[in-house]
């Protein structure tokens, strides 16, 4: 028994060698351990990219992506990140790699409203089939009959020109 | 998994890699269960330093997972038709290194631990389960195989890679605590073996596709069933497939159902006594571990029990209550953002119907 | 005139260096060498600052009156043992009643805490103070025959006669054996694993400690803090008596350094054991208190 006794008192002692005897970071009142690549943490939108299509809303298993079509032709997305169980699908499901899982991981906070985003795609919807597609060009978004700028801009703080202002927003 | 029974209703087959992957996650899902468990019973029985030394060990694998599916614990590796993530060539080291120190430390605790008399004296002849009682309560998992039931779903019930990997069933005679502990220690050595094992036939493999492409939607009315062997013991899912690619019905038997089922059992035998003596049953400073003798998941057993203190009265909730109350919940947090649950994305109609 | 200045050196020693010790073996044997962990961020200060919040929290009664009287008692029964610790060979109070006397204030500790524990009712707590009085009858039996070994070899009930005598004579085979069983006793007057047993908390979740919060939970931690500095430095200045020189600060300083030693000592004990059940303590200890008996059959034969 006492054998046993000063094996586990080894044991506590090497402690993780070649390492220190402590091996538990200061984390958070110093650097925290490193997070890989690929680590599904918070979810990012990345809207220029987005055109609407929902294949993520359809795919997260805890419906957090919700889509409301407001009229035909503007399409608002909100994601919910309180309910979010980083499962990384929505990530998988889009082709255009707008909706990404970054390494960020401290999310904590009392208020809803810090996880939740909204954001609105415009919709044109074809001349011969009648389905909505995003145009490509700045040129081919304004020659649509109902386009205008996103919320946000809209009624902004600073003054653009017009022009200048339909090219931000692409 | 609910992915195997779903392909067992499809009656197809995942890829062999995406089958070894599989194997592999289920392996590295184990050592940190049985280094978690071992932290565990250490706490209750007050040894402070094996549940610190136990969850140190387990750390490495940890980040190892957090490594190779992008979280600790939660990994999400498996997709009806095979696995999300690849096990590419530059993650073989790690895995190989994470192991190596692993199985060298697991090994140390073993050496360390079997030796020692006060461990003996709280464990031994504690919890006993005989034989007979035990395939009466239908015990499964290391709670089994430490009182000499010799099953193991992995090996009788062969799923994902384990028909190349083949584990070797791990069982012990003596039907007490300390049985269930050498079991599930010896167990991690195990499948440390069949980590390097399944690396090794990664390696020998070419890069191949880990994901079948099913492009038919699933048919209705499919049954599929799958036995898999979690840390705790044999867990079986059983899908009944309906239109637009949902289930129309999914049950989950975890196995601590059945491993809980037993403890009052354990309660009354001590030392393989006579029940019915007064000094032969357990005392209070036993209860916790026995309980924590079979590593109890309490959140896989399936009654809400409610217990009204003012009207003294016990009840149990029903499945259709369960679902209204999640119902409710949902509607509540989307009347906070003022969207009603008819606008959700997708096309669900009824998008409560999936949780059983 | 002088006993007085020794008695407030006693108690404010006693009272400041309890939980400092505590804290030194929380930091750096339990946590930094056992569990391979950071430990307080305060370090050997982090005892106070607990004693400190618990001041400013809610006190929550529930059941009798008598427990709130309770942890005043344990206070101030380990208050007036610090009078009777020789910390540099001569206690405060040398001569009215040493050995017995001692004990006595010593056990007043157990005994108000499973008072105060059946008083409020709860079914842990009483299962707390059962266990508590079933150890501590014991370990307090096995505590004052051991002190009888060394009364017995030096023919004089005080302290500080035993103290003396024993420095001269450099060897003796009772009080080696007596030494030993002392150490056995003073894991459980500890509170210590492998004799946790009153206060487990795994298992009956606090016991006595379960039902008592705020100011009186702070003095009661604090007794029992001091409770571990006086078995220590009791072990530590009656059976090692050696190494002091006539100076009186430097003998302190050596005396609390042999007192930190114990406490090394205990703690890696605790470290390396579970928790033993309540019968098996027990078959464990009338062993003990045989060998404590054999010591003092030697004791009379050859000192």
């Amino acid at each position: 028994m006492i054998g046993s006794k000063l094996k586990e008192l080894m044991i506590a002692l090497r402690g993780g060698a070649p390492r220190p005897l402590v091996v538990t970071l200061p984390y958070p009142l110093g650097p925290g351990a490193e997070v890989p690549e690929g680590f599904r943490g918070k979810v990012e939108v990345d809207v220029s990219k987005c055109v609407g299509c929902g294949g993520c809303a359809n795919v997260c298993p805890s419906r957090c992506i919700l889509i409301e079509d407001t009229s035909q032709l503007w399409r608002k997305m909100t994601v919910m990140r309180e309910r979010c169980t980083y499962c990384a699908r929505c990530q998988e499901v889009c082709q255009e790699k707008a909706i990404t899982l970054t390494c960020e991981f401290e999310l904590a906070t009392d208020d809803p409203a810090d996880l939740t985003d909204t954001w609105e795609v415009f919709m044109a919807t074809c001349s011969r089939c009648g389905r909505c597609f995003k145009p490509k060009t700045v040129l081919d978004k304004m020659m649509e009959v109902g386009f205008k700028p996103p919320m946000e801009k809209r009624y902004g703080a600073y003054a653009m020109s017009p022009a200048k202002e339909a090219l931000e927003d692409c | 998994m609910c992915c195997e029974a779903t392909e067992n209703a499809l009656g197809i087959r995942a890829p062999r890699r995406a089958r070894l992957i599989r194997s592999i996650m289920l392996e590295i899902e184990r050592i940190h269960s049985h280094l978690l468990w071992l932290g565990i019973a250490g706490h209750i029985i007050g040894f402070d330093t094996v549940l610190m030394q136990a969850w140190r060990i387990r750390e490495p694998v940890m980040w190892l997972a957090e490594y190779i599916t992008g979280n600790r614990k939660t990994y999400g590796m498996n997709i009806v038709g095979g696995v999300r993530r690849d096990i590419t060539r530059e993650k073989h080291e790690r895995i190989l290194e994470v192991m190596k120190r692993v199985e060298e430390e697991t090994v140390a605790v073993i050496r360390a631990v079997e030796g020692d008399t006060m461990l003996h004296v709280r464990l031994r002849g504690v919890g006993y389960l005989s034989p007979e009682d035990a395939r009466a309560m239908c015990v499964v998992g290391p709670t089994a195989r430490g009182s000499n039931i010799a099953i193991d779903a992995r090996v009788d019930h062969p799923y994902a890679g384990y028909d190349e990997l083949v584990p070797e069933k791990k069982v012990h005679d003596e039907c007490d605590i300390w049985a269930r502990t050498l079991v599930r220690l010896e167990e991690t050595i195990e499948s440390v073996r069949l980590v390097r094992e399944g690396i090794k036939a990664l390696q020998d493999m070419p890069e191949g596709e880990i994901v079948l492409n099913i492009t038919e939607e699933v048919p209705e009315g499919l049954e599929g069933i799958s036995v898999v062997e979690a840390p705790r013991g044999e867990c079986i899912h059983y899908v009944i497939t309906s239109a637009e690619n949902r289930p129309h019905r999914w049950r989950v038997r975890a196995p601590s159902y059945m491993n809980i089922h037993a403890l009052p059992v354990m309660f009354k035998n001590k030392d393989g006594g006579i029940p019915s003596e007064p000094f032969s049953r357990a005392n209070i400073a036993d209860i916790p571990i026995i309980i924590g003798s079979v590593d109890p998941c309490f959140s896989c057993t399936e009654r809400v029990e409610v217990v009204d203190v003012k009207k003294k009265e016990v009840r149990f909730y029903t499945r259709n209550e369960l679902i209204e109350l999640c119902r409710l919940k949902a509607q509540e947090l989307f009347n906070r953002r003022s969207i009603t649950v008819g606008e959700l994305g997708g096309s669900a109609k009824q998008p409560m119907e999936r949780q059983h | 005139m002088e006993r007085l200045g020794y008695a407030v050196l006693n108690v404010v020693v006693v009272l400041f260096f309890a939980p400092l010790c505590e804290g030194f073996v929380r930091k750096y044997i339990r946590a930094n060498l056992a569990h391979s962990r950071r430990g307080p961020l305060v370090g050997i200060w982090q005892p106070f600052y607990d004693l400190l919040k618990l001041f400013a929290k809610e006190d929550i009664r529930v059941g009798g009156a008598l427990q709130t009287v309770m942890p005043y008692i344990a206070f101030s029964s380990m208050l007036v043992a610090s009078l009777f610790l020789p910390l540099c060979g001569y206690a405060p109070l040398d001569g009215f009643g040493d050995l017995i006397v001692f004990v006595y204030t010593v056990s007043l500790f157990a005994i108000s805490l499973a008072v105060l524990a059946l008083d409020t009712g709860s079914p842990y707590s009483s299962i707390g103070a059962l266990r508590e009085i079933m150890l501590m009858t014991l370990v307090e039996l096995i505590f004052i025959t051991s002190l009888i070994c060394g009364a017995v070899c030096a023919h004089t009930l005080r302290l500080s006669g035993i103290i003396l005598w024993y420095r001269m004579r450099f060897f003796s085979l009772p009080m080696l054996i007596a030494a030993g069983v002392v150490f056995m006793a003073m894991l459980a007057q500890f509170g210590r694993l492998p004799f946790d047993i009153p206060e487990a908390e795994q298992e009956i979740i606090g016991g006595p400690f379960m039902e008592v919060s705020g100011p009186r939970l702070a003095l009661l931690k604090w007794a029992v803090y001091m409770r571990q500095f006086i078995s220590a430095s009791l072990f530590a200045t009656v059976f090692i008596p050696w190494c002091l020189t006539g100076v009186f600060v430097i003998d302190l300083i050596i005396t609390l350094v042999k007192v930190l030693i114990t406490f090394v000592l205990v703690t890696l004990v605790e470290v390396l054991s579970p928790r033993l059940r309540v019968d098996q303590a027990l078959n464990f200890y009338l062993g003990v208190f045989l060998t404590s008996a054999i010591a003092i059959a030697i004791a009379y034969v050859a000192p």
